[in-house]
């Protein structure tokens, strides 16, 4: 289980990513979210066994990296919590699938293949999310969805649990640090106080809420979450997501992997003679 | 229990993005009859509030170890099941978008895991049913807990059925249902007792905050059906209770229970589930050339099965080449950034 305090430098951390400006973030949300979804869809749909084929598309999150001026260890960090799971579900495969297969020179089991496959499958997939989320921000998730054709109101309560989501942090961290403080070596907290402690975070939460309203309500909140960011989807957005989207189809539809083998083989071989 | 985007195919994520759609759609239809504009608020905070929540470790009694709420039938509990569906869905949104817990592309998945089974199912057909409207304490904790443990063995074998059915691994269906039920019967009580304890503390202090609470009961189960579930009670509590050391340490199911399948070399990955699973996914399959671990002709390939060109030395070099051209157009794109920052940074000054 994560630590509140460290979860909130997390969620701080990834929005105020999202508020910089680059070549990247000055995209229209639309377009980063539909370059995202046809990446997340060209990934999933290569093959158990698929290596050589998937590698061109690092692309996307390297030249996305750069642009947008992030730092890797962002993204490793995130990587890092997550890979240990499905890690140990890929590790699995050399066991299930010890067939050999032969590899350029070697002889490996053909689970090994799978197992790299899925390492690549989850590395690009965990980097396009946070590309997203460091890009377009919550806002921009937001107006992606919406494009999408998503409900209102189900957007309107993501969106409004964006918003409470760091406060309640803060106030759990605040929580778990008293209790902490008060209950010596004993790690976790006791039976007695489950009801207690959670209930009345809850009870706090839920007057919270009624505040939130009428606070809401006195500002004329309409239902609509107003960013004052302009929202026009210009010939530059049109240009990048179409990019990105012949990028993806080209590279699973087409050997890009092995045109660029044989080229380099060619060219090995024509220096030879 | 969250499910990661590298372990899902495009037709199964997409699936289960539909059927999530459909069912969010159904509860905006059916909240917005009884929503006044200040559950949206209350939606979002309560959302929040259990996304918080969820930091919280609860040590469980005789075990070391400890849990943690899962929120759902909580969420149903004081929104009611639509509200409380939707506000689950934000909760794994915002999971997933911040902190890579489940993928986008599994969004469907784990939705329908986590807060499907819970909010339609668990809630209304065991939870509402059992409480009716004044129960007493002991029958609400019970209900609690069993809506909770029934709620997360569902999730559990959605996990098992979708991973499955995307065939992006090489697990057994036995070894894997064999692990995912019982680990997750053991975090369902951890999170019925939780969830049961919040319950009973909203109860006493503020009960109008519970949903239908105060409302005319529902008709009472039939004998035969009180019976059925007293029995369910008594069976999980027993199960659980022999089980509960399979908690441990670690916080998640799913990760232990791969961990220990990935430890057990001499489990079968052939079975007549697997291969209607591949039948399923392959009459389902919209975008071709993705694999599923069929245990036919696949399986009985010679030793030696035919180089194919992603794994021939153009394969090798082509990736290599790849992954090398995308490493210099990132450092030529950085360097480009940073020159254009710096020039931009000279001509304020």
């Amino acid at each position: 289980m994560r630590d509140p305090s460290r979860t909130l430098a997390a969620f701080y951390s990834i929005d105020e990513l999202s508020r910089r400006r680059s070549p990247v973030h000055d995209r229209h949300p639309v377009a980063l979210c539909a370059s995202t979804a046809g990446f997340m869809i060209a990934v999933a749909s290569f093959g158990r066994r698929d290596v050589s084929a998937i590698l061109p598309l690092f692309l996307y999150p390297v030249l996305t990296l750069a642009l947008a001026d992030l730092r890797p260890a962002e993204l490793f960090r995130r990587l890092a919590a997550v890979a240990p799971a499905i890690l140990a579900i890929a590790a699995l495969n050399p066991v299930f699938e010890s067939a050999p297969v032969r590899v350029g020179p070697w002889t490996v089991a053909g689970g090994w293949l799978s197992f790299v496959s899925l390492a690549a499958k989850l590395t690009l997939t965990v980097s396009a999310a946070f590309l997203l989320v460091a890009t377009a921000g919550m806002n921009g998730v937001a107006a992606g969805l919406r494009a999408a054709g998503i409900p209102k109101l189900i957007i309107l309560v993501l969106q409004t649990t964006y918003r409470y989501v760091a406060l309640l942090l803060a106030e759990v961290a605040g929580m778990s640090r008293a209790h902490e403080l008060r209950s010596g070596p004993r790690k976790g907290v006791g039976r007695t106080l489950w009801g207690p402690m959670l209930g009345g975070l809850l009870l706090r939460s839920y007057d919270r809420a009624g505040r939130v309203h009428d606070a809401m309500g006195l500002r004329g909140f309409d239902g609509e979450f107003r960013t004052g960011k302009a929202a026009r989807f210009g010939k530059a957005d049109a240009l990048y997501c179409s990019s990105w989207l012949s990028f993806f189809a080209l590279v699973r539809f087409v050997d890009v992997t092995g045109a660029l083998g044989r080229m380099m083989e060619g060219l090995a071989f024509g220096v030879v003679r | 229990m969250h499910m990661a985007d590298a372990l899902v195919s495009p037709a199964v994520g997409g699936a289960l993005w539909a059927a999530t759609l459909g069912v969010a759609a159904y509860s905006v239809r059916k909240a917005k009859a009884d929503i006044d504009d200040k559950k949206i608020p209350l939606m979002g905070v309560m959302a929040a509030f259990v996304f918080a929540a969820q930091m919280i470790n609860f040590s469980i009694p005789g075990t070391g170890s400890s849990g943690h709420l899962g929120g759902g039938l909580l969420l149903a509990a004081i929104l009611g099941p639509y509200a409380g569906f939707l506000a689950m869905s934000s909760v794994l949104a915002i999971q997933a978008l911040f902190f890579a817990d489940g993928g986008l592309l599994a969004y469907g998945c784990n939705v329908f895991n986590l807060g499907f089974f819970t909010c339609f199912i668990a809630y209304p057909l065991i939870y509402k049913k059992m409480t009716g409207n004044d129960s007493s304490k002991a029958r609400s904790f019970a209900a609690a807990m069993i809506a909770a443990v029934a709620g997360l063995q569902m999730g559990a074998f959605g996990v098992v059925l979708e991973t499955l059915l995307s065939g992006k691994t090489e697990l057994p269906f036995g070894a894997f249902v064999a692990l995912m039920q019982p680990i997750h019967l053991a975090i369902g009580i951890v999170e019925g007792f939780v969830t049961a304890a919040v319950i009973a503390y909203v109860r006493k202090v503020s009960p109008r905050l519970l949903d239908g609470y105060g409302t005319p009961a529902e008709p009472a189960a039939a004998p035969g059906r009180r019976k059925a579930i007293g029995g369910l009670a008594i069976a999980a509590l027993a199960i659980g209770i022999g089980l509960s050391w399979f908690a441990s340490a670690n916080p998640d199911g799913l990760e232990w229970s791969m961990e220990r399948t990935s430890g057990s070399p001499e489990l079968e990955a052939t079975g007549r589930a697997y291969e209607t699973a591949a039948t399923i996914q392959a009459a389902t399959a919209f975008l071709p050339d993705y694999g599923f671990k069929a245990s036919g002709p696949e399986e009985s390939a010679p030793a030696w099965p035919a180089v194919d060109a992603g794994t021939s030395l153009s394969g090798i070099l082509g990736g290599a080449m790849a992954l090398g051209l995308s490493a210099l157009a990132g450092f030529a794109a950085f360097r480009l950034r940073r020159r254009t920052a710096r020039r931009a940074r000279s001509g304020e000054a």
